[in-house]
């Protein structure tokens, strides 16, 4: 079994003509792979999320999950994706039934579902949430319930995170840091404007910018380099800038 | 809202049961009800809502509260009937007249209309809307009507939340709701909010067909119903058969 898990050939993609958000774009990315996708808004980072999902139709390009072709329309259950805005995503009445709906979809015994739902929940301590509706839940409780459903219970091989830490208190984004650097094993691509958060989750980091990819590497290297980062309408994080000096 | 949607459920037999039955059940039950016009089974009728009631060991206030809205419309219709009907004169009330054929419609149509009231009101208080659409749906309902109405549900908080602030941010700005133009920026915001739920709406579409929406059936649900459920079914069919029979009864010439 090879190591590659996602591969994205020369993506474009425009939701009008002329105006392309991603332009050729070409990534790799291997399973040991957290990769924190940076850019100012506009980038094109939640179009690529939502092609990868096969949500959107390319307008060129390629894309291969586990080796199999991303056909728009069809449910991939290898890959979990968290939405920027939790409300979008906890959309069923109670917190057991959004969880267990893709394992549902997916069509696992009950059982099955059951099982995973409790696993879900256990795993990020919110067993205690489980018949509560999603609007008794506060915005971090929300954005958990959406990691469950939208990842853990789906045993997605792929993890896609769009701006996961906003809205979250310093608690929550502590634990989702745990949550995250905890699963070695899983492949993630990240997109935050959370420079602090990226640089302790990931240990690869993307710039994209105008629909191509700017600078692909350690984030440290790439993160640390003030050029670079003011190029693109970044800043280089905090903690970074005691090494510069 | 909220009782509606999660209801406090006791042990009776009503929140036991299976709740495709008791839609089944209910159902039948109202129609023999609504073509209820003979007086000896009005009183049956009575009898038989004061039971159903006591069985669902529903407190008598949550009923009164239930009846609120709809009782107000109830007593206007029975008015109406009561003033308006023509027959034999019984009283005079200054320029009215009530008769007796007004007074026994009246009084048909409250006692009709509150015992189908009350049977409703044990239905919704007995089951969870979440599970009622579902068996609804079980029933056959059609997949995309029940998932708007259960949508319609789960946002209508949101889309409040989103109301309220949105009032808010007027309020702290100096508006005040006087005059004209103060419902011109209610339109507004009423507008602002349909936008949203629309954009909103494409964004849920988007997470759900990511989770499988639309693509794999579920596992076929647990069809089974247990025996309490078959006798309760059977016994509320075979009881609005009777009352719908007995009417018809009733009905023919010479009896």
């Amino acid at each position: 079994m090879t190591d590659q898990i996602l591969k994205i050939s020369n993506l474009s993609f425009s939701y009008k003509e002329g105006d392309l958000i991603l332009d050729g774009l070409s990534l790799e990315v291997f399973r040991t792979d957290k990769i924190g996708i940076l850019g100012p808004n506009g980038a094109g980072k939640t179009s690529l999320f939502l092609l990868i999902a096969g949500v959107e139709k390319p307008w060129a390009g390629e894309i291969y999950l586990q080796e199999k072709k991303i056909v728009p329309g069809i449910f991939n259950p290898e890959l979990g994706l968290v939405f920027q805005d939790s409300d979008d995503q906890v959309f069923n009445f109670s917190v057991f039934d959004d969880i267990a709906f893709g394992p549902r979809n997916m069509g696992l015994p009950r059982a099955e579902i059951n099982r995973r739902v409790n696993e879900a929940l256990s795993v990020l301590g919110i067993q205690h949430l489980a018949r509560r509706a999603p609007q008794q839940l506060s915005g971090g409780e929300k954005r958990l319930v959406a990691i469950a459903g939208g990842i853990l219970a789906m045993q997605a091989g792929l993890a896609i995170y769009d701006e996961p830490t906003s809205n979250l208190d310093l608690r929550y984004r502590r634990r989702l840091i745990n949550f995250i650097k905890s699963h070695k094993q899983k492949a993630a691509l990240i997109a935050s404007h959370d420079l602090e958060f990226v640089l302790e989750t990931c240990n690869r980091v993307v710039i994209l910018d105008q629909g191509r990819i700017a600078a692909d590497g350690r984030p440290q290297d790439i993160m640390g380099d003030p050029l670079l980062m003011e190029q693109h309408g970044l800043e280089v994080p905090h903690s970074l800038l005691g090494r510069q000096e | 809202m909220e009782t509606l949607i999660n209801p406090e459920l006791n042990n009776s037999t009503f929140c036991q049961w299976d709740p495709r039955a008791k839609i089944i059940a209910f159902s039948l039950l109202l129609f023999s009800f609504a073509m209820v016009k003979s007086l000896v089974l009005l009183i049956a009728m009575l009898l038989i809502c004061s039971i159903i009631f006591a069985f669902s060991g529903l407190p008598v206030k949550s009923l009164f509260q239930r009846w609120k809205i709809p009782a107000v419309l109830v007593l206007l219709m029975g008015l109406i009937l009561l003033f308006f009907s023509e027959g034999h004169p019984l009283l005079y009330l200054g320029p009215l007249e009530i008769t007796q054929e007004g007074l026994v419609a009246m009084l048909l149509m409250l006692s009709r209309l509150m015992c189908m009231l009350t049977l409703i009101a044990v239905l919704l208080a007995t089951t969870p809307l979440l599970l009622l659409i579902t068996a609804l749906r079980d029933l056959g309902l059609p997949g995309i009507l029940a998932d708007m109405i259960l949508f319609t549900l789960r946002y209508l908080y949101t889309l409040n939340d989103q109301l309220e602030q949105m009032k808010r941010a007027l309020t702290v700005r100096g508006f005040s709701a006087q005059g004209l133009s103060s419902y011109k920026q209610y339109a507004l915001l009423i507008g602002g909010i349909l936008v949203r739920s629309f954009e909103q709406s494409e964004r849920v579409y988007r997470a759900m067909a990511v989770r499988g929406y639309g693509f794999e059936p579920g596992p076929a649900p647990d069809n089974g119903w247990n025996l309490q459920d078959k006798a309760l079914c059977y016994s509320f069919s075979l009881l609005a058969f009777l009352i719908g029979s007995l009417q018809l009864y009733f009905n023919l010439p010479g009896v």
